[in-house]
């Protein structure tokens, strides 16, 4: 490169560089004299200015595919004691504020869960095969879990492929619930090299087991080779 | 005279810039520059000024970039570790022998980035799907927008979302949706969230040098596409660039089709 052009362009770069100048103030840090120091404090309001929003919560459109799933699902599972709210449920307040030394204030609150009774009228907890199948809509959803199951186990993502089968599963397939199982089996966990992922031969089984009185051939197989095994 | 529009101008310059950082500058550059010399390589124009090289200038005073590529063996990329000072004589050097420069930036605002900016023909802002990101990619954009405003020209400028999941997630679309309220243009192929990124930075093994067909390579390859396309709009179409061009659509057409067929491209709605 030859001294001339080389001046060029230094005067390029200065006249570059001069042309940005007006643009210092946005990319230097503040001065450390101007910088101050916020303290903020959880009730205080959010700083104004902020393009983003938090994420609303019922904001986002929901997937209308996950929804039914969600239903499909919420069918089947049912967590004990989450019943419909305020049947049986009392609060009770008792203040007392005499002591011997100092005033304590005690707030007694019970509340008395569900008896055996609303325990008796809510659905069954889930245990995947007995459970009562929904009819010809839950077809394609089984097929859909299925296949996005699949497309999970193809990107080596395990855990959301046991999440999308033991769903499907718990919807009555016999195949989801094999893949669920293999997605704890030793062997198969081996297989597919995965990593970071611990085997559990005893939900495998039962995953097997499940899908075998579901009328899966393959799990049968599956569980005769785990059930066959010595136990460590 | 305008100093973008001086003859001596060479190659294309990309810059990866973001105020925030850990965001996947490097590793957007990094696979960027490899595969850039993969597809000059295949190409095969020997004796051309830039002879298939790729020039990656590191401005990042934590050199993540310059510590990868010396794990790499490949001989096509030129790695300058810069500054603000001497950004821009590197950059001129760097022009006049590759055909590619790739400008890996410090994750905060700086006058590198204003400098680099100024120069490029595409910034790439990479950002993860949350709010810290949509903010900070807010004010880098809109510093690039300004730098373009005071050197009388268009800065062609995308935010490219790095590190999405693989599966869909509802805070990944809602943060889609943020970008693209805010004003943000949105490169349409994103850098998903691979262990092949991750194992390249112990191992400089860009994905296609680890799983040629996996999902990582398909990745690169699908964005790759997607910054050249745009750099092949908007450059003063060169010599050199024209190489990249070529070089590009010879690349499209010997693609494997299973590779093409699973580019992770996610429609920006």
């Amino acid at each position: 490169m030859s001294a001339k052009l080389s001046i060029t362009a230094e005067q390029d770069d200065a006249a570059f560089r001069a042309r940005l100048a007006p643009l210092a103030s946005e990319v230097l840090p503040p001065s450390s004299a101007a910088a101050t120091r916020t303290v903020f404090r959880p009730s205080a309001p959010p700083a104004p200015g902020v393009p983003a929003q938090g994420i609303p919560a019922q904001g986002i459109p929901d997937d209308s595919r996950l929804a039914v799933a969600r239903a499909a699902y919420a069918q089947t599972a049912v967590w004990p004691g989450f019943g419909p709210p305020g049947i049986g449920r009392r609060v009770l307040a008792v203040s007392a504020a005499v002591a011997s030394a100092a005033v304590l204030g005690l707030v007694w609150s019970f509340s008395r869960r569900p008896g055996s009774n609303a325990l008796a009228n809510a659905p069954a907890p889930a245990t995947p095969p007995s459970l009562p199948l929904a009819a010809a809509p839950s077809e394609n959803m089984i097929g859909l879990l299925l296949r996005r199951g699949d497309a999970a186990l193809a990107d080596g993502d395990i855990i959301a492929a046991r999440l999308l089968y033991e769903r499907a599963a718990a919807m009555g397939s016999a195949k989801a619930a094999t893949s669920a199982g293999k997605t704890y089996d030793v062997d198969f966990l081996a297989r597919s090299g995965a990593r970071g992922i611990r085997p559990d031969q005893t939900a495998a089984a039962a995953w097997f087991r499940k899908a075998a009185v579901l009328g899966d051939p393959e799990a049968r197989s599956l569980l005769a080779r785990i059930e066959g095994r010595p136990r460590p | 005279m305008s100093v973008a529009a001086s003859p001596e101008r060479k190659c294309p310059i990309i810059a990866l810039a973001s105020t925030k950082g850990g965001v996947g500058k490097t590793t957007l550059a990094y696979v960027l520059a490899t595969e850039m010399t993969r597809r000059l390589a295949s190409k095969g124009t020997p004796g051309m000024p830039g002879a298939g090289r790729v020039t990656c200038i590191d401005a990042d005073p934590n050199r993540t970039l310059a510590q990868v590529l010396r794990l790499t063996d490949d001989r096509l990329i030129v790695c300058v570790e810069s500054d603000s000072d001497r950004l821009l004589t590197d950059l001129r050097e760097a022009q006049l022998e590759s055909d590619l420069v790739i400008i890996d930036l410090e994750g905060t605002a700086n006058q590198a980035m204003l400098y680099a900016a100024g120069k490029s023909d595409l910034v790439l802002v990479p950002a993860q799907p949350s709010r810290f990101d949509v903010v900070e990619a807010v004010k880098t954009i809109g510093v690039v927008r300004k730098a373009a405003d005071l050197v009388g020209r268009e800065i062609a400028h995308r935010v490219v979302l790095s590190r999405t999941p693989v599966l869909r997630q509802r805070v990944s679309d809602h943060s889609r949706s943020q970008f693209v309220r805010a004003g943000l243009p949105l490169l349409p192929v994103e850098l998903v969230q691979r262990a092949a990124f991750q194992s390249m930075t112990y191992t400089g093994k860009p994905p296609w040098r680890q799983d040629g067909g996996g999902p990582a390579a398909a990745n690169v390859t699908s964005l790759t596409d997607a910054v050249l396309s745009i750099i092949g709009l908007h450059s003063p179409t060169g010599l050199h660039s024209a190489r990249l061009v070529a070089a590009n659509e010879a690349h499209e057409t010997a693609r494997p089709r299973a590779i093409a067929a699973r580019p992770d491209v996610r429609p920006v709605t």
